[in-house]
Parts: structure tokens; C-alpha cells; sequence
């Protein structure tokens, strides 16, 4: 008996199997799915998506969303993005931030160490609450573009009621292999906080 | 069943004034635009403008956009500037990033469009918006044509994909 070895290439639709033996059921993955999801158990320092270079090969674009807080000194915090682990001057920050009471894009930065992409909650802040956090990185894979983020994010707090719209640039063509998260003020990110990483076919 | 589906892409090996999607199925809820983009207009930014089914009249829209220096608002009337990206000023081999959400493309009401998007740049200044608009129009969406203006051409690389979102099996939903 010959077997046949699938390849992506033989399959009109990509397909599978939670196993090859007759009668299993076939799962039609979608265009849009989960990578990878962490839930923090204990609090930590940052976190990093690596190996997309395999883990997202069959995706053109990816998103990650986080629901996160941290234990900062004050009711705010912000997200740090890098790139393939560049602490270089090669990013850029750009912010649209509401307040509730005002609306500033007082925020733009060229060649800066790292990119800041998410409000989220800080230590101070109002008990159990976390911010949202959502940010797409398009054609990551692409070998002739510099690589811009795009985020939406926001915490509604006692001491910080934030809405931001904020995008960044990795400026390097190379296909990003891995995405670090980080925080500015706080030491850790906090239990229970979620990172979640999910690839968009192109 | 996957909720959101891959329905056509496009990029660019040579320049282009426009992209069209035609031809749109009918047999989804919603549609999502996503564009990496590189205009030719002498900015940091440079425009998109969507006509739908050909048409470019009956297109509104609204923005809260920032630029590095500032948070403003306009809006505009004459025509279905829905989107921004990166213009031929902005640092180079560098593109924009947005998405275009239309719900309920292929129903009978007039039709709402709702997008984000970004042009970076290496500097301080940069352009990016959220933009709210309307077509007065309750014909379904066909086909849907993007244009680059005041710029006149994409360049090579700018890259647009177009999704459905899938109808579903309903059971859950409780309506009072």
C-alpha cells in the first residue's frame, strides 16, 4: 500500500484531520485563527511570541490581543513592541489618545528603542480591571516592507480613563520571527493577564 | 466553521491608480477591507477613496485623525474618502496599515463603513485617522473600487485583501 504524503500544495482547500484514521472528521480551518494564547499563572515581566518564522508560515497578517495590567506605581501603563528582538533606534511611536476630556496627538517619535502600542491598567488602579488591547501587524512576513503596527486600546479607571489609537514602525525589511511584549513603568505584568497571538490568510 | 473568510486579494507588481474587487458573493454578513499601501502623493499621507458598485456620489464621511502634533476633526461630502495610508514623503519601503469594516454590505439599508487606518513615518509628524461614513444607497454592494487620491498611483507591493464574514446558525440569540 502506498501513502500518499500531504502537502499544502496537493490540497485545494487547506484541511485537516484530527487523525488519519478513515472516517476521522475534517477540520476546514478559517482565515482567521489562534496561533498561540498565554495566560499568565503568576505575574511576569514581558512576553514573546517567537518561531513565527514556522508557527505563522501559513498567515499574511497577524493580530495580537491582550487584556492586560500591570503593577505599576499609578492608575496608567503602556505596552512596549518590539520586533525580532531590536532594542536599537529603529521604531517609531505615533499616538491619538482621548481622555474624556480632551483629544491630543501630542505623541510622535522617530527612531526610538521600542515601540508603545496598548493603555492598559496600571497598579493603581481600580481593582480587577484590565485594559484591551488590540494590534495588527500586516504583510509581517514581507521582505521588501518596513513593518507597521497598528493598535487600538483603552482603560476606563478610577485615576486614568484612556481610549488610544497608536501605530509604530519597524523600520527593517526583514519577515518578523518574533513580537515581545513589555511594560514601561510597572515591573510585571500582573496574574491573569492574556496575550493572544492570531494569524489572518492572505 | 470558520467565521471569517479570505474572498479575493490583490498586489500590486506595477503601479495602479485603483483596485477593483467585483463580482462580491452576496452570501456573507459583512465584508473587511485590509490594505498595506504606499501612495504617490507628495505627503506623509496619502488618500483612499472606495466607490461602490461604480458609483461615487450619495458618500459621506467623518474623521478624528491625529498628526503627531495634534487631535483634530472634518468631514467631507464629496466623496467616499474612507481611508488613509502612507504617501511618497514618508520614509521609504514604508506603508500604510487599515482596515474598511462594512456591515450588512448586501442588505437592503443604506450602508455604514467604518474604518482605521495608519501612514508612519520616521519623524515626529504622521497621519492617522478613524474615519465614519455613509453611502445613501440601499442597493447590496457588488463591487467595490479603491482609488488613490490626490495621489494617482499605488506603488509596487501595496496590497489589498478583502474578507468575508460568515453567516451562522443562529440558537443563541433571543430577541424581546
Amino acid at each position: 500500500m502506498t501513502v500518499s504524503r500531504f502537502s499544502k500544495a496537493s490540497l485545494s482547500v487547506p484541511t485537516k484531520y484530527r487523525t488519519l484514521m478513515a472516517g476521522s472528521e475534517a477540520i476546514i480551518p478559517g482565515d482567521f485563527e489562534l496561533i498561540s494564547t498565554t495566560v499568565l499563572s503568576s505575574s511576569a515581566a514581558s512576553v514573546t511570541f517567537s518561531g513565527l518564522g514556522t508557527s505563522a508560515a501559513d498567515y499574511k497578517h497577524l493580530q495580537i490581543r491582550a487584556v492586560a495590567r500591570t503593577d505599576s506605581g499609578s492608575a496608567y501603563e503602556q505596552i512596549m513592541v518590539r520586533a525580532n528582538g531590536v532594542t536599537s533606534a529603529a521604531y517609531s511611536r505615533h499616538r491619538l489618545v482621548a481622555t474624556g476630556s480632551a483629544v491630543s496627538s501630542s505623541e510622535g517619535y522617530a527612531s526610538q528603542t521600542q515601540m508603545e502600542l496598548g493603555s492598559i491598567v496600571g497598579g493603581t488602579g481600580t481593582a480587577n480591571a484590565f485594559g484591551a488591547v488590540i494590534i495588527d501587524i500586516l504583510d509581517f512576513a514581507s521582505t521588501s516592507k518596513n513593518k507597521t503596527f497598528r493598535s487600538l486600546s483603552g482603560s476606563n479607571v478610577t485615576g486614568q480613563n484612556v481610549s488610544s489609537f497608536e501605530s509604530g514602525a519597524w523600520f527593517n525589511t526583514a519577515a518578523i520571527t518574533s513580537i515581545s511584549l513589555d511594560r514601561i513603568f510597572g515591573s510585571n505584568f500582573v496574574t491573569g493577564s492574556r496575550f493572544s497571538l492570531y494569524g489572518m490568510r492572505g | 466553521m470558520a467565521a471569517k473568510e479570505l474572498i479575493t486579494s490583490q498586489t500590486l507588481v506595477s503601479t495602479a491608480g485603483s483596485i477593483t474587487f467585483s463580482s462580491i458573493p452576496q452570501t456573507y454578513t459583512d465584508l473587511l477591507i485590509v490594505i498595506s499601501a504606499r501612495g504617490n502623493y507628495a505627503g506623509v499621507n496619502d488618500d483612499m477613496v472606495l466607490s461602490f458598485n461604480g458609483s461615487s456620489s450619495s458618500h459621506s464621511w467623518r474623521i478624528l485623525y491625529g498628526q503627531g502634533t495634534g487631535g483634530f476633526s472634518t468631514s467631507g461630502s464629496s466623496s467616499g474618502r474612507y481611508a488613509t495610508t502612507t504617501g511618497a514623503n514618508a520614509t521609504s519601503s514604508t506603508f500604510g496599515s487599515s482596515q474598511i469594516y462594512i456591515p450588512n454590505y448586501a442588505g437592503s439599508t443604506n450602508k455604514s463603513v467604518s474604518s482605521d487606518s495608519v501612514a508612519e513615518n520616521n519623524a515626529t509628524g504622521t497621519f492617522m485617522e478613524i474615519n465614519a461614513g455613509l453611502w445613501a444607497n440601499t442597493a447590496a454592494i457588488t463591487s467595490i473600487t479603491i482609488a488613490d487620491s490626490p495621489g494617482t498611483a499605488f506603488q509596487i507591493g501595496s496590497s489589498f485583501y478583502l474578507y468575508g464574514f460568515k453567516k451562522g446558525s443562529d440558537g443563541i440569540t433571543t430577541v424581546a
